[in-house]
């Protein structure tokens, strides 16, 4: 049994959305803002029973309370009570509500007989809503009714015309305070044969929830939520928050699974017995040092007691033994230290944050195992109650990245799943399953895992005026269609480079190690804007950055493709300086292929700016006619590639660069020539197959002050375009007027 | 509990319980005479079989059903099994409904066409006679017209009792 996909709607952005779960492992990624936590606050929410208290009007989608407060105010004007609306339906548009889609095998019909929808069902998937709704329509109706007129008369009576907003103005003001007296989760039973539906299911008329949470039983839930509260030795924050600290979690563990006093057998004897034997002793030592105080006491003779004897008896609870700070040390002393050396110890708080909390996180993560499994005392306690194991275990893990550094990152990643199964009965075995869900802001644990289960969230901008942006979510898995060698190659890549696509705003695709080093200052020095967003820059060439651009579209991510005109011969694919006129081609891929999808050179350099820009997402920026004082003379030259371009662009510092080695002393000799086809021949011989391009940047990079270098007029084009796009994009997200505050 | 497992069972009940294994199960008839120890064999095989499977039970999330005549029986066993959560004791009623209970839609649709049958069946009858006057002939008529008004309130019921 597992799950198979959940919709979510009405909740914070989340209006309507689907997230399908991989079978073991599911990662929720995606930029700032863009609902992951939303997801997971929603599976907390309504799966976790104790936390459903948790719900507040703020979790309801913003851009819906609109219609909410039209319902009410409906309610209100409607005088003579004729068609007073009072049914549910038209509240089940704008509350929150999850549909659970989980996959069933026939043969585990046992658990699932109280939510499948009729007999006939043979397996497959059963799908559950729990919507939170009013729990009686009429109740909400008349306590609206009577808070909101009872305002309004008051407010009216006062006559000096000041004008008073008292409670409630609207039910969105009433409902911040009385949102749990009436409203309910309920949870109502869901059509198979409608589960692959675009859009989530209308539950057929007088449909009746079910009298209990149907999950119970189904699922164990466990959650690691990002706040961890650890414990600086310093910090004056201490109490609740610091409970995941080991010490803490041993204690728990103890008591649940381990304590000797609770249900001992036979190995428990033994501890019980030298507790016990120590008390006595304690008892009595206790007694003998007290003894000539309580004779004292016991001398006063209080009148109306017959016998006032006073006795000392002291306990001793194995679980309190854990109760204090030192409970968990550290050993620091090296493993060869002889016995007898006196053992240097460390309590648990002065231990690195990092560490513990890797080592919390997977001691939660082996606290629910054994939980689950009933191991220990816990299986002793249920074995004469009605409990079973649940057939599946769903453990939440909200950004497990807080204060560790990459490669612990990386490492919890890839053991956090198979703790969770590492008990003899789950491993591989099927009877049980596990499903991990992470959500992340850090692309070490995204490329850790499989590309299959990747989730996308994806901010997306308000449809029309008074309604709030939303969210989507992009199930990465049929990105590349199947194990096809586009796949592999973009997984290997974004994996070999750790790009962080998945947390940017926008991204821009350079050709090489020239443009990679010098791009940044570029964006930094002239386009400040720009600098204010998450831009991830990744170094993969006109040859291949065409094979991102599925995953590129996907993600619906803002791409600034800078590449090179690649001028090739007409008939032949070997390079040529690019001219006009000379049924010239490009041998790029990007331009050929992806956009703007042009093989002529001429063709290629007449493009316009709006020609380089495929649906508003995609910019392609490549070398054309740059026009120039040469010598004291304009001049037209045409680059052949960014260091070219460089050159030309910035004439005046490269002409002073003669001293110096290497490729900026060629170029500075080319830009030395008298004219300027010499010197863009030059420039283009310099720029040969062993050219230190890499070295180049190098050396421009510690000679000169990135500050004076002017970019190449196509890269300034395109960061313009790119800045322009974002600032667009921003206003997108915002609401548009007055449909309440931003979300 | 205070049982003693490794008091052997009779040969009677160890045969019976040969006969529970969970992986080779085999059905089996006990019959004896009133007052001669059926429930007694019945329940001492149940209690070890609870003792050698819970936890395999437990794993699978199953129980033991256990269908009686009456409800007298019904409790007697439940009281000697100590109201053991692992044991399900109901009377055959008992335990059909709680099977069919969850689904009113089906069991609606079923009485639909049950009725619907019932009153073509009872229709065909009532053209058939030639005496509208005879008490056959009214009996028939009423009965129509409570099938009729069954199935008209049908759709409107949420909640179906046995």
């Amino acid at each position: 049994m597992k799950i198979a996909f959940i919709d979510i709607q009405n909740f914070r952005k989340l209006k309507s959305c689907r997230v399908e779960f991989s079978e073991n492992k599911t990662l929720f990624v995606g930029a700032n803002n863009s609902g992951k936590t939303s997801a997971m606050d929603a599976l907390i929410i309504f799966l976790k029973r104790t936390r459903q208290k948790d719900i507040s009007t703020t979790d309801f989608t913003l851009s819906n309370w609109n219609n909410i407060n039209k319902i009410a105010t409906d309610w209100i004007d409607n005088k003579n009570h004729d068609d007073l609306n009072l049914a549910p339906g038209q509240w089940s548009k704008y509350i929150p509500a999850i549909d659970i889609w989980v996959d069933v095998k026939g043969s585990k019909i046992h658990y699932v007989s109280h939510i499948i929808p009729t007999l006939d069902w043979i397996g497959g998937k059963l799908g559950i809503r729990l919507k939170f709704e009013p729990k009686q329509i009429e109740d909400l109706y008349k306590s609206y009714k009577s808070a909101y007129e009872a305002a309004k008369n008051t407010s009216e009576a006062r006559k000096n015309g000041n004008h008073l907003s008292l409670w409630p103005q609207t039910m969105r003001d009433f409902l911040d305070k009385e949102l749990h007296r009436h409203f309910t989760i309920n949870a109502y039973i869901l059509d198979p044969s409608k589960c692959t539906d675009a859009v989530p299911q209308e539950l057929p008329e007088n449909s009746e929830p079910l009298a209990s949470y149907p999950f119970n039983g189904l699922f164990k839930i466990d959650i690691i939520n990002a706040q961890r509260g650890f414990s600086d030795p310093n910090s004056a924050e201490d109490g609740s928050r610091s409970d995941r600290r080991l010490s803490a979690q041993l204690r728990t563990y103890f008591e649940k699974h381990l304590n000797p006093s609770e249900l001992p057998d036979i190995n428990d004897l033994d501890a019980l017995d030298a507790i016990e034997t120590a008390r006595t002793a304690f008892d009595k030592r206790l007694k003998e040092s007290f003894k000539a105080s309580i004779s004292e006491l016991e001398g006063l003779n209080y009148p109306g007691f017959s016998d006032p004897k006073i006795q000392i008896s002291s306990k001793v609870n194995p679980l309190e033994g854990l109760n204090h700070d030192a409970a968990v040390q550290f050993n620091i002393m090296r493993d060869d230290t002889k016995p007898g050396d006196i053992a240097l110890c460390l309590p648990e708080k002065y231990n690195g944050l990092g560490y513990q909390n890797l080592i919390s996180m997977i001691f939660s993560l082996i606290r629910f195992r054994d939980e689950w499994m009933r191991i220990g005392k816990a299986g002793k306690r249920t074995e004469f109650s009605d409990d079973y194991i649940e057939p599946l275990h769903i453990v939440l893990i909200e950004e497990p990245e807080a204060h560790l550094h990459a490669q612990v990152q990386q490492v919890f990643i890839k053991k956090a799943y198979d703790v969770l199964r590492n008990h003899h009965d789950l491993g591989e075995n099927k009877q049980f399953s596990t499903q991990l869900v992470i959500s992340t802001h850090s692309s070490h644990i995204a490329h850790e895992i499989d590309f299959k289960s990747l989730r996308y969230f994806k901010r997306m901008p308000a449809k029309c005026a008074k309604s709030a942006p939303y969210a989507e979510v992009v199930n990465l898995s049929s990105t590349f269609g199947d194990g096809s060698d586009t796949a592999k190659f973009a997984t290997r890549y974004l994996k070999t480079t750790h790009c962080d696509l998945f947390f940017a705003d926008a991204a821009i695709l350079v050709e090489g190690p020239a443009e990679r080093m010098l791009v940044p200052h570029f964006i930094k020095n002239k386009f400040p804007e720009l600098d204010r967003n998450y831009i991830s820059l990744l170094e993969i060439g006109g040859s291949h950055a065409h094979r991102l651009k599925p995953l590129i579209e996907n993600l619906g991510l803002l791409t600034l493709v800078i590449t090179d005109l690649d001028s090739i011969g007409k008939d032949s694919t070997c390079k040529v300086l690019p001219e006009r006129g000379k049924e010239y081609r490009t041998g790029n891929d990007t331009i050929r292929s992806w956009v703007p999808l042009l093989t002529g050179l001429d063709e290629a350099l007449d493009a316009n700016a709006d020609d380089k820009v495929r649906d508003s997402l995609v910019r392609a920026a490549y070398q054309y006619e740059i026009e120039l004082k040469y010598n004291g003379e304009d001049v037209t030259a045409i680059p052949y590639t960014f260091e070219d371009a460089l050159t030309l662009s910035n004439i005046n510092i490269f002409k002073d660069k003669a001293a110096a080695t290497g490729l900026i002393k060629k170029m500075a000799d080319a830009v030395n020539k008298p004219t300027i086809s010499e010197a863009c021949k030059d420039l283009y011989g310099a720029l040969g197959k062993n050219s230190k391009k890499a070295e180049m940047a190098l050396e421009l990079l510690y000679t000169t002050d990135p500050n004076q270098l002017e970019p190449p007029h196509y890269i300034a084009e395109g960061l313009s375009w790119m800045q322009d796009a974002l600032r667009h994009r921003r206003q997108d997200y915002l609401i548009l007027a007055d449909g309440g505050e931003a979300n | 509990m205070t049982i003693d497992y490794n008091v052997a069972l009779s040969p009677v009940d160890e045969e019976i319980y040969r006969c529970l294994d969970l992986d080779n199960p085999k059905s089996f008839f006990l019959f004896a005479g009133a007052g001669s120890g059926k429930t007694r064999s019945l329940v001492e095989v149940l209690k070890r079989f609870r003792h050698e499977n819970i936890t395999r039970l437990r794993k699978n999330g199953q129980k033991v059903a256990i269908i009686t005549y009456t409800n007298a029986a019904c409790d007697e066993i439940k009281n000697r099994l100590e109201y053991d959560s692992a044991f399900h004791v109901s009377t055959i009623h008992r335990f059909t409904w709680e099977l069919i209970n969850p689904y009113t839609n089906d069991i609606r649709r079923w009485l639909t066409t049950n009725l619907e049958e019932e009153i073509a069946d009872l229709r065909e009858k009532q053209s058939k006679s030639r005496n509208t006057a005879t008490k056959t002939y009214i009996d028939r008529e009423r009965k129509i017209e409570l099938k009729d008004r069954r199935l008209r309130i049908l759709p409107d019921i949420n909640h179906l009792n046995p």
